[in-house]
């Protein structure tokens, strides 16, 4: 039963993202003038509720008997060995995962951060000017640009920051998503 | 963080190969059937996909690292310098912009030209806080 629903659960999800990505084609995408976040909020509605709709069929299809799955299950378990023993370990890499997105959420947000910053002053409101103040642009783009040195993902030199193989890789995909999805420049 | 996700790798292979399955069947059997093991098993695996993908395209988006990427490989001679970065992105309307969408979100409200948290945003703001202090994180 449990080769069951991974198989199924790894169907749903890649259906889901096909179709994501088939609708995304010909949505309009973020207007010039609108808010960041509307685009960004629109994908996300977009997404769970196809996921949603994927969890529905995963659930008819598991407790449904379907011969041609329930073979294939008892066949990949069988064919694969240790096949517990590695499924456990990406089970176990997953929830790391999650708890990484967690601590990096916690860590990193900006608009936590914002509220940490309007709430801590003497009259609990600040205006845009004080927030910069506060907050220091300048201190915020030097540890953007520390993080990403110390990740490898760019390198310093004579003055410039230029992009290593890892960064270059990760900015072409991030181009690419950006385009397809439409989500304007973002940032 | 890293140590302890390899150290806790070590743990799970060795109980891997001590704890048998009847122990474990044993011991959730009581409580579920394996059946609706399989089928919860499944359902988290359909759920993280789609926590991933999400967080995918929220650090695509959202991310200055990713926008300072971009920025820099889309230069002409694909190398910048800190004041070029800036003339192309500033984080001075990245946060402008976190401003209105935090207002739209209802965790601000503005009032005349200042920013105050409404119930909904002190929330969040106290949430976060007693995480990052549990967790001794700087902060940002």
């Amino acid at each position: 039963m449990i080769v069951k629903g991974i198989i199924l659960a790894s169907f749903c999800s890649v259906a889901s993202l096909l179709m994501h990505l088939a609708v995304s084609c010909f949505r309009k995408g973020r207007a010039g003038s609108e808010p960041v976040i509307f685009e960004l909020g629109r994908q996300i509605r977009l997404s769970a509720a196809i996921w949603a709709v994927a969890f529905m069929v995963y659930s008819l299809f598991y407790f449904l008997p379907l011969p041609g799955i329930d073979a294939l299950a008892s066949r990949s378990a069988s064919l694969i060995p240790g096949t517990g023993f590695i499924y456990g370990m990406v089970l176990y890499i997953f929830l790391c995962f999650l708890y990484l997105t967690f601590y990096y959420f916690i860590n990193r947000s900006v608009s936590a951060t914002i509220l940490e910053i309007v709430d801590e002053s003497a009259q609990g409101q600040l205006s845009l000017e004080e927030i910069k103040a506060v907050y220091s642009v300048e201190k915020k783009y030097q540890a953007e640009l520390k993080g990403m040195l110390e990740g490898g993902f760019i390198v310093e030199g004579s003055g410039y920051y230029r992009a290593t193989l890892k960064g270059r890789l990760f900015a072409a995909i991030a181009k690419f998503t950006k385009a397809y999805l439409k989500l304007g420049p973002g940032g | 963080m890293a140590r302890l996700f390899f150290i806790m790798l070590l743990a799970y292979a060795a109980a891997f190969f001590l704890v048998t399955e009847e122990h474990v069947q044993r011991l959730i059997q009581p409580f579920l059937s394996l059946t609706l093991v399989g089928f919860l098993n499944g359902a988290f695996l359909h759920y993280f996909f789609f926590h991933f993908y999400l967080h995918f395209i929220q650090i695509v988006d959202r991310s200055p690292c990713t926008r300072i990427l971009v920025e820099i490989e889309s230069s002409p001679e694909r190398r910048l310098t800190l004041e070029e970065l800036k003339q192309r992105y500033s984080i001075d309307a990245k946060i402008a912009h976190e401003l209105d969408d935090m207002v739209i979100m209802g965790r601000l409200e503005k009032k005349g030209n200042s920013y105050v948290n409404t119930r909904k945003g002190r929330l969040h703001y106290r949430v976060f806080r007693y995480l990052r202090e549990f967790l001794r994180l700087e902060k940002n």
